[in-house]
């Protein structure tokens, strides 16, 4: 993409087109002297002028449409389409081709290049767009950083591009969003507080426990104090997103935005429907790889973590859903993508049923305010898991030897017409695994038996054959271990000793058992050749957690009045 | 997340996938990838129609190269099944621009041409139109044709040329493909000289009715070229 580059007032200053600059300066009273140099891509032109970033105009502040209006007809004209663009773009941070099909999806109509380009230099002069490279072109590799997700040198990459006939960056941190590269121009739009309007919000959830009506108020009570950051510390199948609804319906009312956000795309899609039926009358906004509305505006956003980095400063609530899963806890791009796409003086809830080390460490400095919500809906206890050991575990599986208490661990679910979910650690144990139930069950029972994991293409209808309860074993590496919820659920962990299952790990494995109320038979198992701190840690944590629901009365009668925690 | 230790001393990992799978920098690339990405992959192997490179139960001519009379290309190898991961990997290279992805590939197709024994001259690759070439900006048939060349030490010539725009071939059936194609690949000018009599392999990244390949070979047939082979991906 061709820019220009020329000289007023002592100083360099990037332009797509020409004229516009000629019309602004013009209105000032400033002649630009000189043909100005031509590069074939942004980030040449920021390299020739040496500095990273660009530069507006004029402030911002000093804009009103009154100032506008006894101007030339051209004039008017422009800053006519410029704040139609800015009203779209507003909290958005998009490369041009994005920005081309944005506006093409928006005004229905093919985009003219020449006047989306006039439109957009006019936002940049007068201070209300940013104009940035997508991927910084510097000599020194080490200085390159792409502007889009904040990806360092590491990941960029020098190729050869038709677009600009040069030496062209490319990251590859974010290229499943489209490469961002230093000949595209990324246009950053910050959004503007003042077209927000009060409105009346409907609200349809189901009635709160009183645990979760407790934590809900506590939730209340953060969002009207000055903090803004606060974390949620719900035990699995506690209900927490009932428990929420009442403050997305409070900044929702009060015009504001609100992001949910989560790392997977399944949670994503079931959660844009119990949303969408809590909140009837809010324009909602999915967002995930697969989804056909990239390009809608809305108020109500729920998006997986990498499309996050195509808005700025954009959200007043945002709610980061599993916030301590992978891939987003520990990776700076996409934890930075969700602090740059909440407003200033937007406020970020992390939800979580098991938040990671540093987090419970700040919350006992008193630097982050925490919630804890330690009872599931229905009121009974969380299972805790029973650990067996068992030595030369692998070695048997391999041999096809018996295990006499993993096979007593499967008789029991069979008996008790239950469903069962065997954790192993690789891909390759699952089918090791598989070998030995074929030997040791008989074969009726065998038939029932599957493997899931990352790498299997079919995964979505064997987990749905799961469901469904056609199949009663499926056997499994750590993928299933959030969002699956089957009422007659059994887990075992196989080599729950090796290091792939972290404390969160085995939490959220053993928070598959005794999701509904009916069935109440349902037990996890840890099988393992070696007791670690990490299963006692667990063990604790989930014990701990029991004893506090105790504590604060939330359990139902017949654990409150025995006083045995199981 | 990449833990200090990854950072101090280098983990080797799959070309393809990023999980961690070792193997020396100089073994061939079958060996570099890991094992799940093969299977994934499904490399086409054993036997195949002698003229289109698919892979079939018997070693003859295929249900659809019997209906051609005097087909202008010669024959034609893949590397890959056209199948889901395969098409990820391809829709990742391609629309996503993940140019990190080419090496690997291309060395995948290098082995099938080694296997397939042909005598080349000089290699060229399916052109793409100017406006979607500036549009995409790369052309993913240029680049996996440069890796190729580099590796089998052939010259590789920009020859042909897009001169009508044509609607994405991938939503479109066998007809609409060939009468679209009619007319829009022509040979650059003044290179006829360097085309004739000369064994020309043509790179593309899918063959799926071959209507594109087809038409490329016709062009070089028809500026005197000798023979034609061309090398794809995926089919």
């Amino acid at each position: 993409m061709e820019v220009m580059v020329y000289q007023v007032k002592g100083s360099s200053w990037i332009t797509l087109d020409r004229t516009i600059d000629q019309l602004f300066w013009g209105m000032q009273g400033v002649e630009i002297v000189g043909g100005g140099v031509r590069f074939p891509s942004l980030g040449q032109a920021y390299e020739w002028i040496g500095e990273p970033y660009s530069r507006n105009a004029i402030s911002a502040t000093a804009l009103e449409m009154e100032d506008w209006k006894g101007r030339a007809q051209p004039i008017q004209h422009l800053e006519y389409r410029a704040q139609r663009l800015q009203r779209w773009l507003a909290g958005r941070s998009l490369l041009w081709p994005e920005v081309r099909s944005f506006v093409a999806y928006q005004q229905g109509a093919k985009v003219r290049e020449d006047k989306l380009r006039s439109t957009v230099q006019w936002l940049h002069l007068t201070g209300r767009a940013e104009l940035l490279p997508g991927v910084t072109q510097t000599r020194a590799p080490k200085n390159r950083q792409c502007l889009r997700c904040g990806g360092g040198q590491r990941r960029i990459q020098q190729v050869a591009c038709a677009r600009c006939n040069g030496p062209c960056l490319l990251c590859e941190s974010c290229v499943m969003l489209g490469g961002s590269r230093s000949c595209l121009p990324l246009i950053r739009i910050p959004f503007t507080s003042e077209q927000k309007g009060v409105q009346r919000i409907r609200l349809i959830s189901p009635p709160l426990t009183s645990a979760q009506r407790d934590t809900m108020e506590a939730c209340q009570r953060w969002f009207s104090s000055t903090r803004s950051e606060l974390l949620v510390w719900a035990v699995t199948g506690s209900g927490k997103t009932e428990m929420l609804l009442p403050v997305l319906q409070r900044v929702l009312a009060s015009g504001g935005t609100v992001l949910w956000t989560a790392p997977r795309r399944d949670v994503i899609k079931e959660l844009s429907q119990r949303l969408g039926q809590a909140f009837p009358g809010v324009k909602q906004v999915t967002l995930h790889g697969e989804s056909q509305e990239v390009w809608e505006i809305g108020q109500l956003f729920i998006a997986t973590v990498p499309q996050l980095i195509r808005f700025y400063q954009f959200f007043d609530l945002v709610v980061v859903d599993e916030a301590d899963a992978w891939p987003l806890y520990g990776d700076t791009i996409w934890e930075a993508a969700v602090i740059r796409a909440t407003a200033a003086g937007g406020k970020r809830v992390a939800v979580t049923a098991t938040p990671a080390t540093p987090w419970k460490k700040q919350v006992k400095a008193g630097e982050l305010t925490a919630v804890t919500l330690p009872v599931r809906y229905h009121g009974y206890p969380l299972p805790v898991p029973k650990l067996i050991k068992k030595r030369s575990l692998w070695a048997r599986l391999q041999q096809g030897k018996s295990i006499p208490s993993l096979l007593s661990f499967l008789d029991q679910v069979v008996e008790k017409k239950g469903q069962a979910l065997l954790f192993v650690p690789r891909v390759k144990d699952a089918k090791t695994l598989l070998r030995w139930l074929k030997n040791a069950l008989p074969s009726t029972l065998y038939q029932g038996c599957s493997v899931v994991s990352g790498r299997e293409e079919a995964r979505g209808e064997r987990i749905a054959e799961f469901r469904h309860g056609k199949r009663w074993l499926l056997v499994t590496t750590t993928i299933l271990e959030r969002g699956v919820t089957v009422p007659r659920c059994h887990v075992a962990v196989l080599g729950a000793d090796h290091p792939i299952f972290d404390q969160a790990s085995l939490i959220q494995i053993a928070g598959r058992v005794g999701r509904s109320s009916s069935y109440r038979a349902g037990e996890v198992h840890f099988f393992t050749t070696l007791y670690t701190d990490v299963q006692k840690d667990a063990l604790r944590e989930i014990v701990a957690l029991n004893q506090l629901a105790k504590r604060c009365g939330y359990l139902v009668k017949e654990y409150k009045e025995e006083g045995e925690i199981p | 997340m990449r833990s200090w230790w990854e950072t101090l001393f280098h983990t080797p990992k799959c070309r393809l996938c990023d999980s961690p799978h070792s193997a020396p920098a100089w073994a061939p690339i079958w060996r570099r990838v890991c094992s799940p990405c093969i299977e994934r992959l499904a490399p086409i192997q054993g036997t195949i129609c002698p003229r289109c490179g698919r892979a079939q139960l018997v070693s003859e001519l295929c249900w659809d190269c019997k209906k051609l009379t005097n087909p202008p290309l010669t024959a034609n190898r893949s590397s890959l099944s056209y199948l889901t991961y395969s098409r990820a990997c391809i829709h990742r290279l391609k629309y996503q621009g993940q140019v990190s992805l080419a090496p690997p590939l291309a060395e995948m197709m290098v082995h099938t041409l080694l296997e397939a024994r042909w005598c080349v001259d000089s290699i060229t690759f399916v052109p793409l139109h100017s406006t979607r070439l500036f549009e995409r900006g790369f052309n993913q048939a240029e680049m996996l044709a440069q890796e190729i060349a580099k590796r089998v030490s052939l010259p590789l010539a920009h020859c042909l040329e897009r001169v009508i725009e044509t609607p994405a071939q991938s939503s479109r059936g066998k007809r609409a493909r060939q009468q679209t194609l009619v007319g829009a690949i022509v040979l650059k000018e003044g290179l006829e000289r360097h085309v004739r009599s000369k064994h020309w392999l043509l790179i593309d990244d899918v063959y799926t009715t071959g209507a594109t390949l087809l038409e490329c070979a016709r062009t070089l047939k028809k500026a005197g070229a000798n023979k034609v082979y061309s090398l794809t991906l995926a089919r």
